[in-house]
């Protein structure tokens, strides 16, 4: 197919109409500033041969101008072998309608026209080959993949790979024949998906293999448990015989006999050794009395001795203590009835100083009488009632009363009376004291009374003297000495010397006869360490009888115990199990290896039948690589591509380097996505089914290097096929070699 | 006047034979008590009281109580013969083990012990002397002593051991080694052994009877017991050969090209035995078939394991080649084409890991590729 013209009006922004109606056969440009509705030329294009006329709601209100009307798209092509022209009205009105150009005849109208353009133009289920050349603006960036809603980038039914898959077919059915490597690989599929989990290579859970690897798992543990059951009873077996053993050891009537025998033997041995050390035992308590016994004796003997010395020591003491005792009463009664006591003495001394002194004092007085009795008249004058004898001077102390018998009485009064009379008072009293003292120490005057004192002091003096002597003699008193004497004398009277020393001569015999006894009793015996030696066999020789029997006694409840357990076990069998159990398993191994073998050659089976199936893909997607080539690399030198199985790019090989499509910058992506439509254009054009490349607005995003090799490889491709590149920017193609498409208007008629 | 006996020995009773199907299992397990029946049969025929066993009559010395009871019960059936049982390797006399609780679950009469290496009298005119084993590998030749035992002048004296002749070749499980002139030596007019499952003559005194009921694929010739009759002290026993067993194990090795072998090979097996449904068959394949002719022989396996009780089919040694024709399944089919091919030179290059799976694969996809047919028609 090739485009001749396009015509529309009141379509989107054309509310007049407009028309091209000189497209090339080669590499077209309409290149015009924004606005100019470059995209509403693309959808008129693609409502002429993909919209169908009777189309309705959304879509037909898209296409209708701002101000209303009903859209009308026509457009002249070449499809084999004619020229042809579809014209379109859409909304109201509908119709369609396809004239033979060549003839000028109408063909087909409505939908017999709409039939007949799919057939020319190889639409059909979707835009089909229409869909893979012809690229909107914005589309350019995403992967050129087929089948892919431009508008929502999603997946969509449109024929596309269809109509490469019909261009290719040779090569498809050349490739993948009658489909039955593909059928086969389902079911091999299908067949390992019984036993592995798809995706994860993991047994399936619960189907057959799995159940097979669970059922060797128990096989080997209950095989495992079997095998220690086994060896549990073999070692129970062996320690029943063990025991069986030591038990008929154990319960040897003979050996119990020989024990018996000797703990009997050890027990009266050491009875025997017992009594003896009861006796030694005695003998010895026997020998501590009789020493007892003779030490009392000796003490008695040393103590009559000694009473006999002391009682003439005593009787010494006593005669001489008498004699001094009556020295002693003697002086005393003298010394006693001596009065000129040392206190009186000196009592007598002061008296007499003070008696002195106040005579003194009262001579020492002014007034003086002095009286001289006429001879004759001695007597006849009494002073204070004295007779005067003589002449005699008088002091008048107080007063004086001097009678004059028969004369009357003179009474001087001294004027130092009072004083005069306490002195005189006073000194007759020390007088009264001195002779009263005197008369106390039965002397006469002070001279006898000194030498009577010094004779007392005498007396003391050999007083202390015997007395000191006495208390030597006697310190406790002559009742006591006589008292200890008596009781010597008693004792004395009591004691038997002779006796006595008799007893401790018995004494000491029955001590050395004593120690004798004791000395055999030992000697007869057994000694202490051997004693303890055979207590210790006899102690032992019964801890071993209790021993043996608690041995026996705990070995045969063991010995019932594990028979019991064998029983238990030997009744169900289970510890000979084990062969049985080892098939088991074998047999589980062997379904196990079985599943294994099948699992391996299924996925030997898959992997061959993807990987031819996927060679032969290749090979039939070489034409589609093919044809993208030459222009490839004009772009990219040396540079090759990768399709997926569904003619959709994979990656980009630079330098042996393979680079993912979606990795690539926007400029390589957008110009990657224009070459493989210029690829997929080229292989149309040369199976003869060509099918013009629209670009609208393409390489937006390239570098002018970049964009001089796009226009390159479009000059190229433009000599074997129909482009139309619809852009803004006037400048950027200018290495394009293309035909300028003008725009004209266009009444509709 | 002649003593009669059955001389047999490996009852080897309760084997498990598990790593057959259960079912399968049973029946042979089944077949060993069984053949008691037999015995006791073939005794009444040739005239005989006494059956003596030459150890082994157990599997193993833990059997549960119910199969040794079940036994028991067997032999007590059988009430007019005598049994006399020798403890072997499988089930030695230890403490504790298996006769003594045989002896707790109650002997019957008919059956004798013989547990201890002791002259036994066994009839006015025979003396058996016993050599029972005590542990399973006892490491002497436990017939040593009969040489020394007494027996009254003019006695038959029979001795019955278990263990390997020295310098005949055994399955190496027995460590007690038997002196091979053991009759000469002790003065015995029979020597009964056990231990080897094939019937074996090793003079004209000593024989291995084999075991009664064949259990595994024999290199020998097992399931007989030997019915022997002596005339007199001295005398050269009369031993006859006979068939006891209710199973045959059969082992074949053949080397297949084609579908004409696989052809000839169904003859022959059919002739194998008129009672090929008691047939226990190991079939070891060799040599290399087409894909197609190898699932002919599968299809043969499918039909023949019919017709006998089990059959095992070896091919591990058989090579799977994808001929012209087998290609020719692919049609059109280039992947299809591509992968057999590709598995079809795995295969047979046998120094590739993945030969066998790769032989394996191509039956595989010979097989898918039919059925895929089959469902297209």
């Amino acid at each position: 197919m090739r485009l001749v013209a396009l015509r529309a009006a009141q379509f989107r922004r054309f509310s007049d109409g407009v028309a091209i109606d000189h497209i090339s056969p080669g590499v077209n440009l309409l290149a015009g500033p924004n606005e100019l509705g470059k995209s509403t030329l693309f959808e008129a294009l693609e409502a002429a041969f993909l919209v169908p006329h009777g189309t309705g709601g959304a879509r037909l209100e898209g296409f209708r101008p701002r101000g209303g009307g009903e859209p009308l798209v026509e457009v002249d092509f070449e499809a084999g072998g004619a020229r042809w022209r579809i014209r379109k009205q859409f909304g109201r009105g509908k119709t369609a309608i396809l004239t033979n150009l060549d003839t000028g005849r109408v063909e087909a109208r409505a939908g017999e026209a709409e039939a007949q353009l799919s057939r020319l133009t190889g639409t059909g289920e979707g835009p089909g080959r229409i869909g893979l050349a012809w690229v909107r603006q914005q589309r350019a960036l995403q992967a050129p993949d087929l089948d892919v809603d431009p508008v929502t980038g999603k997946a969509k039914t449109r024929g596309e790979a269809n109509a490469l898959t019909g261009l290719l077919a040779q090569e498809v059915v050349e490739a993948a024949g009658s489909g039955l490597a593909e059928d086969i690989l389902a079911h091999a599929r299908a067949e390992l998906g019984q036993y592995m989990t798809s995706g994860r290579d993991v047994p399936k859970r619960n189907g057959p293999y799995d159940t097979a690897l669970k059922a060797r798992e128990a096989a080997r543990s209950d095989l495992m448990r079997a095998r220690e059951v086994a060896a549990a009873s073999e070692a129970r077996l062996v320690q029943i015989a063990d025991l069986t053993a030591r038990l008929r050891d154990l319960e040897d009537p003979l050996s119990a006999a020989d024990l018996a025998r000797r703990i009997e033997h050890l027990s009266k041995v050491i009875a025997a050794a017992q009594a003896n050390r009861d006796h030694c035992a005695r003998a010895a308590s026997d020998l501590k009395s009789r020493r007892l016994e003779a030490q009392a004796a000796r003490d008695a003997l040393d103590k009559a001795k000694a009473a006999q010395g002391r009682e003439a020591e005593l009787k010494q003491a006593l005669s001489a203590a008498q004699a001094l005792g009556a020295e002693i009463a003697e002086l005393a009664k003298a010394f006693n009835a001596n009065g000129a006591t040392p206190q009186r003495a000196a009592q007598l001394e002061n008296a007499r100083a003070l008696f002195t002194r106040e005579q003194q004092a009262l001579e020492g007085m002014s007034t003086f009488v002095d009286i001289a009795p006429a001879e004759g008249a001695q007597g006849k004058i009494e002073a204070d009632g004295a007779p005067v004898m003589h002449a005699a001077r008088l002091p008048v102390r107080e007063r004086l009363t001097l009678q004059i018998a028969g004369i009357g009485s003179i009474r001087v009064i001294s004027s130092d009376a009072e004083q005069a009379a306490q002195i005189a008072r006073r000194r007759d009293e020390s007088h009264k004291i001195i002779a009263r003292l005197l008369e106390e120490m039965g002397v006469a005057d002070d001279a006898q009374a000194c030498a009577k004192a010094a004779q007392r002091v005498d007396t003391g003096v050999r007083l202390d003297a015997l007395r000191l002597r006495f208390v030597e003699v006697a310190p406790r008193g002559i009742a006591v000495l006589e008292t200890e004497l008596s009781d010597l004398a008693a004792v004395h009277a009591q004691c038997d010397e002779a006796r006595l020393a008799a007893a401790l001569e018995d004494g000491n015999a029955a001590v050395r006869a004593a120690q004798q006894a004791y000395e055999s009793m030992v000697s007869e015996g057994v000694n202490e360490d051997r004693f303890r030696v055979m207590t210790g066999e006899l102690d032992g020789a019964r801890r071993e009888f209790a021993r043996r029997q608690e041995e026996a006694r705990r070995t045969s409840e063991l010995l019932e115990r594990l028979r019991g357990e064998q029983a238990g076990v030997d009744e169900e069998g289970r510890a000979g199990e084990v062969e049985r159990l080892l098939g088991l398993l074998e047999q589980a191994e062997e379904a196990v290896r079985r599943y294994e073998t099948d699992i391996a050659a299924l996925k030997l089976l898959i992997a061959t039948l993807a990987r031819a199936i996927e060679d032969v893909r290749t090979r039939y997607l070489e034409p589609v690589t093919n044809a993208l080539l030459p222009y490839l690399k004009q772009v990219f030198p040396g540079a090759g591509v990768a399709f997926r199985d569904s003619f959709s790019l994979q990656a980009l090989t630079r330098a042996g380097e393979r680079e993912d499509f979606a990795s690539l910058s926007d400029g390589t992506r957008e110009q990657l996505a224009v070459l493989v439509r210029m690829g997929f254009a080229g292989l149309f054009a040369a199976r003869r089914a060509p099918v013009p490349l629209v670009l609208d607005d393409p390489l937006v995003y390239s570098d002018d290097e970049r964009l001089n090799a796009m226009c390159a490889a479009l000059n190229e491709a433009g000599r074997s096929y129909q482009i139309v590149v619809l852009t803004c920017r006037q400048t950027a193609f200018t290495a394009l070699d293309a035909h300028r498409l003008t725009l004209a208007p266009w009444t509709g008629s | 006047m002649a003593f009669r006996f059955i001389h047999t020995a490996d009852w080897q009773i309760a084997k498990p034979f598990a790593r057959f199907p259960a079912q399968l299992a049973g029946e042979l397990a089944a077949a060993r008590v069984s053949a008691i029946k037999r015995i006791a049969g073939i005794a009444r025929g040739s005239g005989a009281a006494h059956v003596l066993v030459a150890g082994d009559v157990f599997d193993n010395d833990r059997l549960d109580a119910l199969t040794l009871r079940r036994a028991l019960e067997h032999m007590r059936a059988e009430s007019d013969i005598t049994f006399l049982l020798l403890p072997g390797n499988h089930d030695p006399a230890k403490a504790g083990g298996i006769w003594e609780r045989l002896v707790r679950l109650g002997l019957p009469g008919n059956i004798t012990v013989l547990d201890a290496a002791r002259a036994h009298a066994v009839s006015a005119e025979c003396t058996v002397l016993p050599a029972p084993l005590t542990s399973k590998s006892p490491g002497r030749d436990p017939t040593e002593w009969m040489a020394d035992a007494q027996s009254a002048p003019g006695q038959i004296r029979v001795g019955l051991a278990h263990g390997s002749i020295q310098g005949f070749s055994s399955d190496g499980e027995s460590t007690a080694p038997i002196a091979p002139d053991r009759a000469a030596r002790a003065g015995l007019d029979y020597l009964a052994l056990g231990d080897w499952h094939g019937t074996t003559r090793i003079d004209a005194r000593t024989w291995y009877s084999g075991t009664p009921e064949p259990d595994r694929f024999p290199d020998n010739d097992p399931g007989n017991v030997l019915a022997v009759a002596i005339e007199g002290a001295g005398a050269p026993p009369s031993v006859t050969v006979v068939r006891s067993a209710q199973f045959t194990w059969i082992k074949r090795e053949v080397m297949l090209a084609d579908a004409a072998d696989i052809t000839a090979l169904d003859a022959r097996l059919s002739g194998l035995s008129p009672a090929l449904a008691s047939v226990l068959l190991r079939l070891r394949v060799s040599g290399s078939l087409t894909l197609a002719d190898a699932a002919a022989l599968r299809q043969w396996q499918e039909s023949f394991e019919g017709r006998v009780r089990h059959l095992e089919l070896d091919d591990a040694s058989l090579s799977v080649r994808a001929s012209a024709q087998d290609l020719a399944i692919a049609g059109e089919d280039g992947a299809l084409r591509d992968a057999a091919l590709a598995l079809a030179e795995i295969s047979n290059d046998v120094a590739h890991s993945d030969s066998a799976a790769a032989t394996r694969a191509l039956q595989m996809l010979y097989a898918f590729a039919a059925k895929v047919r089959q469902e297209a028609s």
